[in-house]
């Protein structure tokens, strides 16, 4: 039904829709089944450096640093301006950031990364755009990227 | 008579059809041994003066007896107070009944009796404690976090401070009064989310969630809110989780807590 049909989340009606475009919230692994405990919404933006231990999902904007110890999962109408570390992520938006994964990263076919990144694995889907260097494997982790320093990289809005 | 125990009647008890079940309600509690002062809610009656009268006295559990407004005259300063806090829901909205597992009515004596007490943190709103939320509508304000990181809302929307639960229909989703964190959970406005039609679907996830100790509410305009259903205005607030501030007899453990 055409009415309801305007209850669907607004990711398919964006106009820079992607062909290859995926759920706004991509399935979590077998290790995260419960719901993430940190949720940055599409509507809201974070500033500074945020840290936490469990589980992240952006779908808003983050400019600072975000890290965790757990998964960050980027989705495909997020945008993050920060420095990026976690143990594993999977990213569908856009990132203009370093990253440092220690883990596992996967980078979906709507992600667009502008920055260095290094993890231990790593998978890409076709569609991703990706600038700037990548190291992977098991020495890689020893390999740190700056996470780097937003003020320093980003040009800021005027907070609110 | 038992000196440990009072029970803080609210205003809206003196009328006759709770006659009938506050008369079963003292002999219930007089069987089991339970029965106490009695002190009464009224409109020019300061009910802080009221229960620290009783405390002086050696009064040792304060049991509130009507519905949760009765809870929001005189939680925010019990959490002060050397005491125990009883409730015995008689009316509705007792929706803090349920989030702390006593039931309504008559069966509540049976809670009391059971005693299984309970520590739960307490929010602070600058010098006013809190126990289940905070909550602004249409807003666009700042959290600011910890002095680390702030989140705004981009076009404003919903902004809610929780302690326990959550004072709308879906109660599956309770934050953990024993977890020493607040949670803060931020709804964009509508049109961010797909409309009006969008409201009648699950829209968790349009909803950002932060867990936190301390932090600032900011905003350019005037908010108005409600603490605890406590009509709040201003700027600026300070918002910060007391942890184990509030003894409470429940009616079972909240799940995820250590037997003491």
């Amino acid at each position: 039904m055409s009415l309801f049909g305007s209850m669907q989340p607004s990711a398919s009606t964006d106009k820079s829709e992607n062909i290859n475009s995926q759920p706004a919230v991509p399935i979590f692994n077998s290790k995260s089944k419960s719901s993430p405990s940190t949720v940055i919404a599409k509507g809201v933006r974070l500033e500074g450096d945020f840290k936490s231990q469990g589980d992240v999902l952006i779908e808003g904007e983050v400019v600072g640093s975000i890290s965790t110890d757990s998964l960050l999962t980027v989705g495909n109408e997020a945008l993050l301006k920060a420095g990026v570390q976690a143990s594993e992520a999977v990213i569908a938006g856009m990132v203009e950031g370093n990253l440092q994964i220690f883990n596992r990263l996967e980078i979906k076919g709507t992600a667009k990364i502008k920055g260095d990144i290094v993890c231990k694995t790593v998978v890409v889907e076709a569609g991703a755009v990706l600038h700037g260097n990548m190291k992977c494997g098991d020495d890689a982790k020893n390999d740190n990227p700056p996470v780097q320093d937003p003020k320093l990289n980003i040009e800021q809005k005027p907070s609110a | 008579m038992n000196p440990a125990y009072a029970y803080i009647y609210d205003d809206f008890l003196v009328d006759r059809r709770y006659q009938e079940i506050l008369d079963s309600l003292e002999t219930k509690l007089a069987a089991l041994g339970l029965s106490g002062r009695i002190g009464r809610l009224t409109l020019f009656r300061n009910s802080k003066e009221l229960v620290e009268d009783f405390v002086s006295q050696g009064v040792k559990n304060i049991v509130l007896v009507g519905n949760d407004y009765t809870l929001d005259k005189v939680l925010w300063f019990l959490p002060d107070l050397p005491v125990t806090m009883g409730y015995i829901p008689l009316a509705e909205p007792w929706g803090m009944a349920g989030l702390l597992n006593i039931p309504t009515g008559m069966a509540a004596c049976d809670i009391l009796s059971a005693r299984l007490i309970e520590s739960l943190d307490v929010g602070k709103l600058d010098d006013r404690y809190f126990l289940s939320e905070i909550i602004f509508e249409n807003t666009i304000a700042t959290l600011a976090i910890d002095r680390a990181y702030k989140v705004t809302l981009i076009q404003g929307g919903l902004l809610e401070i929780r302690n326990l639960g959550q004072a709308s229909f879906d109660s599956a989703k309770l934050s953990d009064a024993q977890d020493g964190l607040l949670e803060a959970v931020i709804t964009p406005r509508p049109g961010l989310r797909g409309g009006f039609f969008h409201k009648l679907r699950h829209v968790e996830k349009h909803e950002t969630r932060i867990m936190f100790k301390s932090g600032t509410i900011l905003s350019e305009q005037p908010m108005e809110g409600l603490a605890d259903r406590f009509a709040i205005s201003g700027f600026n607030f300070k918002v910060s989780v007391v942890p184990n501030k509030l003894k409470v007899i429940m009616g079972r453990r909240m799940s995820g807590s250590n037997p003491k």
